[in-house]
Formats: structure tokens, C-alpha cells, sequence
């Protein structure tokens, strides 16, 4: 249980030190900057924001959540919604052309060991 | 203020962590493609709620941010993007109920 509790403490303090750049460029952005009181309670929002997409999560019926149960957490805002939607795409497609490259360099070595053993056989 | 190079995001390392702690009883596990899916999300409810905040501190005239601004802009900032319920909205929330309610019923007249 304490171990929980020491990994939920490191893991929030890296959400806050991430929460304090976001903020450091919104801060330039909008000419106007964040105090470390304010960076605080953001970040401990956005910690229990997690524990929330949590509760809405568990709720997929499988052992691994996937995309699709991130979209529908997202559906409650259409803004949201079609930004996740669009994101997943673009995850979707890398996924696809790493996985096509991963063929053409299978295909590539298959042949290279092929002319390797027929040149040996040769020998 | 030196310009980032590359954009500020959440670890994919950290959300997977956290995910994985807070599912931790139930043996479930998340996808690649979902933990970076709930950065995303993540790092979109920080700029909204700075955003926000920030132009609350506008409206009221000040030059810095503060816990007050953000506070104030809560109630807005789950009616929008993050919607939940009433009852999740007071338990996760670090205003106390009442103020909660007020603005609630602000926001509606």
C-alpha cells in the first residue's frame, strides 16, 4: 500500500512538472503568468481528471482498453470528440506504414538470405 | 523565454503509469495507441483550465494567475469539453461544495 502511495506521489510530480512547462508557454503566450499556488491546484485537478477518464474507462468490457473507448470518453464534447477522432487516425495510419515497412525489410531479408544460401551451395 | 524546440507533452511513460496504478485492481491493461490518446486529452484539459484562468485574470485586472481565477473557472470548464455529472464533479473537485453549487446555478440563470 505505501508503495502505492509513493508511486502515486512521483507520478503526480511529473505531471506537474509538465503542467508547469504547459503553463510556462501559455503563460508567455497570453502575457500573463501563472503563480506556483495556481500550477499546483492544475496540476492536482488534472491528477484526479485521470482518476475520472479512469472511471469512465473501465467501464470497456475487454482486459485492454483501446482507441475506441478513449473516443467515446471524448464523445461528451464534439470539439473534443473529432480532435481524438483525428488524432487516433493519424496513430492509426503511422501504425499501418511501420507495419508495411516492417514487411518490405522481412521481405528484403528473406531474399538477401536466399541469394546468401544459393551462392553457398554453389561454393 | 527561450522557444521550445519541441512540444510540451505528457510523457507517454507517465500517463501509462498512472493509468495502469489506477487500474491496478482490476487486471486490466491500456493500448499504446489509448495511453497516448489520454495524453492528448490530458494535456488539452491543462490548457483549457490555464486558458481559461488566465482570462478570468484578465477580466479581473491582474498581471498573475492565481489559485482564485482558476477556481472560478472550474464549473465552465467541466460544462464544456469535460462533462460529468454533479455528484463526480463535488467528489473530484478541490473547491468546496457550495461554491460548486453557486456557480452551477450561476451559469444557468
Amino acid at each position: 500500500m505505501d508503495e502505492d502511495f509513493s508511486l502515486h506521489q512521483r507520478l503526480k510530480a511529473a505531471l506537474h512538472f509538465t503542467v508547469g512547462r504547459l503553463c510556462e508557454d501559455i503563460g508567455g503566450d497570453g502575457g500573463k503568468r501563472f503563480n506556483k499556488e495556481v500550477l499546483a491546484a492544475i496540476a492536482e485537478t488534472t491528477y484526479r481528471q485521470c482518476g475520472l477518464f479512469h472511471s469512465h474507462l473501465r467501464h470497456a468490457k475487454r482486459t485492454t482498453v483501446n482507441s475506441e473507448d478513449v473516443k467515446l470518453v471524448a464523445r461528451r464534447s464534439t470539439a473534443l470528440y473529432n480532435h481524438i477522432t483525428r488524432r487516433s487516425e493519424e496513430l492509426a495510419s503511422t501504425n499501418q506504414e511501420q507495419k508495411e515497412r516492417r514487411k518490405k525489410n522481412t521481405g528484403k531479408r528473406k531474399s538477401e538470405d536466399e541469394e546468401t544460401s544459393v551462392k553457398r551451395n554453389k561454393m | 523565454m527561450e522557444e521550445r524546440t519541441t512540444e510540451v507533452v505528457f510523457k507517454k511513460e507517465t500517463v501509462g503509469k498512472l493509468l495502469s496504478l489506477f487500474f491496478k485492481d482490476e487486471k486490466t491493461k491500456v493500448s499504446g495507441d489509448a495511453v497516448i490518446l489520454m495524453a492528448e486529452m490530458l494535456k488539452i484539459f491543462v490548457e483549457e483550465a490555464a486558458r481559461r484562468s488566465q482570462k478570468q485574470a484578465a477580466a479581473e485586472d491582474c498581471d498573475v494567475v492565481d489559485i482564485e481565477h482558476f477556481e472560478k473557472i472550474l464549473p465552465q470548464l467541466y460544462n464544456s469539453n469535460f462533462k460529468i455529472s454533479s455528484t463526480l464533479l463535488s467528489h473530484f473537485l478541490p473547491v468546496p461544495n457550495i461554491q460548486i453549487a453557486a456557480d452551477l446555478n450561476a451559469l444557468k440563470k
